[in-house]
């Protein structure tokens, strides 16, 4: 298998927040003392702001110490100064904004991944797990790659989203693939090694989604995390769509994928399932956008005139985005009329608690706010704002009264940009509005380009895994090259010799394979060859690997498999390649092939060692009379009969 | 504009200047011909709120109230053109920010007189 790659994940250093995670972390961070336990425990809701965190502490964490998996590690090794740094990376999508994609479910993708989180944890505890806490981390972020890919594909993604075979994780990440060469759960393994996770977190990721299919060469780690993950998966569904509800609904689902997936007993099941949740029912909450008991904020949008419609259309411009703020119904009614007036889209607010929700959720381009106001006053929402990324770039109006100009100075502190003197002239005003907007028109060009940028990054990208496949992929047959498989088998060395675990390889010759090609031509050679590597492909197992090293060679690496499992996997494909019929145009035939199986041993030097063995099995395999198995011997490079 | 010149700053204070009124009808123009009176329904439902601020902050001794009602309704009175009553505002505004409650009742007597009159003055605008 073609290992992936994710370039494109430069453009995504900022994930999208939760809203409510965002008004949570703005009050926090506007606080006079800075409340760490109370800022982490809300960054531990978010996937984007924990997984910035992780790759942040990355660099620093002590060498030859555990990896860094969970939050308060990282925090502890960035300290305060550099989670408020992560946090001014916060950022958030607006609906409809440029970097929305349509169709994507934030609301519940995020509610499912602090649910799987939430559960996972609570598996790994309630069965007598280590390591609850780096599995919480592990369900929040299990999903990441698909929040990844909304961001960096927008509108690809939404396009895909929209098939409604999409709902079904398979079927998506197949679309996927045939548009971005990527799918979901390999942009997730992707981020988890960049953020430094350990590999059976990788490789449980990559598995959870795929059900019912064969893993028997993957480490053992991997797969209880993988099961463990899948459970999760479910209650968590649960939980969110509240499938419980309907009679017998979500509970018996939950305790049979415990039972089946983790072994457990009946009775252990059912109560791991309803610990899950009792957990979740508990702590599985997402922050709301808007403060809890608050009405909804209204929001108003300038109703024109059609006629007035038309003309701004005419001109091309629909004017700024404002959001107004007083508390004073009279001057909020004035001010609103002078900008819609003036072509602009108004959305109002009372105060500036008011304001600050709207503005983190609609994004305006620029504030317009009274100084005065209870609650939060205009220089506070300024001062708020400014905390993070996005409210940094909006541009803000302060209103203020004549009295209170000798303190315009504190204001300008606080991050206005300009200001206002009560009550307003509106041509001044406007004109004020109009440097805002030469400013945001000039932001908007360098957005341009930064746009046009990131799209060469993603065309790169996409061609790029264009290239890696067809740099390793032979181009007869679709399988493997020999290049890649030198890779793979490097790959699965290192992991044999990590834990342990056996490494086998079978070396696979069509037998008489130059007569065919003098008898009956190339055509019908290359038909043989391909026959042949599709059945190897159909008859090896999941986790096998099949390439074809060059002419009529071919070779399937076989991890977590001893040579005497492999002879007998090599006796399957041998009797396959024998009863199968090729028919060509003209006739119907059939080929056989020569297998040499080896293994590794303690006394190889490398992978050329390996294959030599397996070379060498194959050419007693031919002398021996074709069409047979052969095993390298294990005990100095002999070989014994399979 | 109004042609009563009871109603000229120099008598009584609730006198609604007829440039901003003119103002306020050039803002609706003739798409919106019925903006004025509505944002003086506006202000006659929110007016005596603030006043409510003045005076019973005044009476519970909560000088951060009276200022609170009196800086919002100073802004209110001089968008509907009752400057007469803003600058009565201004002043309770200065007062009770400068701690000086003494001014205050006749200030605030003499505000809720004014907007009284305003009221009349702009109900009269209306029809």
């Amino acid at each position: 298998m073609i290992k992936n790659t994710f370039e494109e994940q430069i453009l995504m250093g900022r994930l999208p927040s939760s809203p409510g995670v965002g008004r949570l972390l703005v009050q926090l961070v506007r606080r006079k003392g800075l409340e760490l336990d109370e800022i982490t425990k809300v960054v531990r809701i978010d996937p984007a702001l924990t997984g910035g965190l992780l790759q942040a502490a990355r660099p620093l964490a002590p060498s030859g110490s555990a990896p860094i998996e969970t939050v308060e590690a990282a925090i502890q090794v960035l300290g305060p100064g550099a989670l408020l740094r992560a946090l001014r990376d916060l950022t958030l999508v607006a609906a409809g904004g440029s970097k929305w994609c349509a169709g994507f479910d934030y609301s519940r993708y995020w509610a499912i991944s602090l649910a799987r989180a939430i559960a996972a944890e609570t598996i790994l505890r309630a069965t007598g797990r280590s390591g609850a806490e780096a599995g919480y981390t592990l369900g929040l972020l299990a999903d990441i790659g698909r929040l990844a890919l909304a961001s960096v594909y927008p509108s690809e993604y939404a396009t895909l989203l929209v098939e409604p075979r999409a709902r079904e994780s398979a079927e998506l990440s197949r679309l996927e693939r045939g548009r971005l060469q990527i799918d979901h759960a390999e942009v997730t393994a992707c981020l988890f090694e960049r953020w430094g996770m350990r590999r059976v977190f990788t490789r449980a990721v990559l598995l959870y989604e795929k059900d019912g299919e064969s893993t028997e060469t993957e480490e053992a780690q991997s797969l209880e995390l993988s099961e463990i993950l899948r459970c999760a998966q479910l209650q968590a569904e649960i939980h969110v769509d509240a499938l419980d509800r309907e009679p017998n609904g979500g509970t018996s689902l939950a305790v049979s994928s415990l039972r089946v997936g983790l072994g457990l007993s009946d009775e252990a099941a059912r109560m791991v399932a309803a610990e899950v949740q009792r957990q979740l029912a508990e702590r599985a909450k997402v922050p709301e956008a808007a403060a809890p008991g608050k009405a909804e904020p209204k929001h108003e949008t300038t109703e024109s005139a059609p006629t007035r419609h038309i003309e701004s259309a005419a001109r091309h411009w629909d004017g700024l985005r404002i959001l107004v703020v007083d508390d004073d119904p009279m001057s909020l009614e004035i001010l609103r009329r002078t900008l819609a007036q003036a072509g602009h889209q108004v959305q109002c607010a009372s105060d500036g608690v008011e304001a600050l929700q709207i503005a983190l959720e609609s994004n305006p381009q620029a504030i317009v706010a009274d100084w005065m106001m209870p609650r939060m006053d205009g220089v506070e929402l300024c001062k708020a704002l400014r905390c993070i990324q996005m409210g940094r770039e909006m541009y803000f109006l302060l209103v203020t009264g004549r009295d209170q100009e000798d303190q315009i100075v504190a204001a300008y502190d606080a991050g206005v940009d300009e200001y206002v003197t009560k009550p307003f002239n509106s041509r001044i005003l406007l004109a004020r509005l109009k440097a805002g907007q030469r400013v945001m028109e000039l932001r908007n060009e360098v957005d341009a380009e930064r746009l046009v940028t990131a799209q060469h990054v993603r065309d790169l990208g996409i061609a790029n895994r264009k290239l890696n496949v067809a740099a390793l992929t032979d181009p007869l047959t679709g399988l493997a090259n020999r290049r890649c498989a030198r890779n793979k088998l490097s790959e699965e060395w290192q992991n044999s010799m990590r834990s342990s675990s056996p490494l086998s390889v079978m070396m696979v010759d069509i037998d008489r394979f130059k007569r065919v090609n003098d008898e009956y031509g190339h055509e019908i050679g290359d038909l043989v060859l391909n026959e042949v590597a599709q059945i190897l492909k159909t008859h090896t197992r999941q986790g096998e690997e099949v390439a074809r090293l060059g002419g009529e060679e071919f070779l399937v690496i076989c991890p977590n498999t001893s040579a005497e499992q492999a002879a007998i996997g090599a006796e399957r494909l041998r009797a396959a390649v024998e009863s199968h019929v090729i028919r060509t145009p003209k006739f119907h035939t059939s080929t056989t092939v020569s297998l040499g199986v080896a293994g590794r041993t303690s006394d190889m030097s490398g992978i050329d060692a390996l294959l030599k063995a397996a070379d060498a099995a194959v050419y007693v395999a031919k002398s021996a009379g074709r069409n047979q198995v052969k095993r390298a011997d294990t005990a100095g490079g002999g070989v014994l009969s399979a | 504009m109004h042609p009563d010149s009871k109603s000229r700053p120099s008598g009584a204070t609730g006198a609604i200047d007829s440039r901003v009124i003119q103002g306020l009808r050039d803002l609706g123009g003739e798409d919106e011909p019925e903006l004025l009176s509505e944002l003086i329904d506006i202000f006659l439902e929110d007016a005596p709120q603030r006043m409510k601020d003045i005076t019973e902050g005044l009476a519970g001794g909560d000088l951060g109230r009276v200022e609170r009602g009196a800086h919002t309704l100073k802004s209110s009175s001089a968008n509907i053109g009752a400057l007469g009553l803003s600058d009565l505002c201004r002043r309770i505004v200065e007062s009770a920010r400068a701690n000086h409650p003494e001014a205050l009742p006749e200030l605030c007597e003499a505000s809720v007189q004014s907007l009284a009159e305003a009221a009349t003055n702009l109900r009269s605008l209306k029809s």
